[in-house]
């Protein structure tokens, strides 16, 4: 009697993390992207106004990462993590999930169209 | 529970302990080969919780926590990322603490409840070590899909955990399992 009672609560927050999942992996793109160092903004990129390429290394205690910006979307090429989670991520166009490398402490975010502040930012 | 009243060593219970950290160090290193499309360090299907609680219905709190804590330990040297070990350490412990809670409310009866129970606060609180670290909140995007993971896997270890101890009670008469040995 009491295993229905605690099935049903996890089906319903399965539900509710479906719900979420879904609405917040459908944002639009947004135009600026953050790149945050060590949870310090370091720098603000407008992806529309982007004609060619370009290339932003980003260094934190002598780890490095290399961010390729493209005209619309954001990715990181290189980095000195040993897991290269970062890379193996691939290219973020709108704001539903970062891009994170956590041995570095390096954070990109598109912002939303709505919100124009970070969420955040503690030490 | 290794040395009982008289401090004379169960060796039963230690060969059990360490056969134990056999499996769950061997489940630990297969299924740590399984990629995710999830960039958080040493996030993993969570398969070795099956040992965890495997060690907490057949023996006490106590061999259980050294099993966790020797399975996250050289299971992180093992696979080649010692970086992980404070995300684990963290998660598994703040897992264990709630299983236990939970065990000794509920009982044996539940075991498939407590291991999703304690899936999603591992997750969680490993979740919550990210944010610290990076210093930013945006590592909680990931948490509905990892709450959705462990309820899953939670389930399965549960499942595990549940058939194998209907079948061994019933095996049960002069084991290891109960005190009534040697």
């Amino acid at each position: 009697m009491k295993h229905r009672f605690f099935v049903l609560i996890f089906i319903i927050i399965i539900a509710i993390c479906a719900v979420i999942t879904y609405f917040s992996a459908n944002r639009e793109g947004g135009a600026y992207a953050e790149i945050y160092s060590d949870g310090t903004l370091v720098q603000t990129v407008d992806l529309s106004e982007v004609s060619s390429p370009f290339e932003i290394p980003v260094e934190n205690d002598g780890n490095s990462n290399t961010i390729l910006v493209e005209s619309g979307k954001i990715s990181v090429i290189s980095a000195s993590c040993p897991d290269k989670l970062c890379v193996k991520r691939g290219a973020i166009t709108n704001s539903s999930y970062p891009i994170v490398c956590l041995p570095n402490k390096l954070v990109i975010k598109i912002s939303d169209n709505n919100t124009s502040a970070p969420d955040a930012v503690s030490r | 529970m290794i040395r009982d009243e008289h401090n004379k060593l169960n060796i039963k219970r230690l060969v059990l302990c360490g056969i134990l950290c056999a499996i769950a160090l061997t489940i630990f290193v297969v299924e740590a080969q399984i990629p995710l499309p999830i960039a958080l360090p040493g996030i993993k299907l969570g398969l070795a919780n099956t040992v965890t609680l495997f060690a907490l219905i057949y023996l006490t709190a106590k061999e259980a926590f050294a099993i966790l804590i020797i399975r996250i330990l050289l299971g992180a040297v093992f696979t080649g990322q010692p970086s992980i070990i404070l995300y684990s350490l963290s998660g598994g412990i703040a897992c264990l603490l709630f299983e236990v809670i939970l065990l000794k409310l509920l009982g044996k009866k539940y075991i498939c409840e407590i291991s999703v129970v304690g899936a999603m606060v591992h997750n969680t609180v490993q979740v919550l070590c990210a944010a610290l670290i990076t210093g930013t909140f945006t590592v909680f995007y990931y948490l509905p899909l990892l709450l959705i993971a462990a309820i899953i896997t939670g389930a399965f270890c549960g499942m595990c955990v549940y058939l194998t101890d209907k079948k061994i009670s019933k095996l049960n008469r002069k084991g290891v399992y109960n005190d009534k040995s040697d």
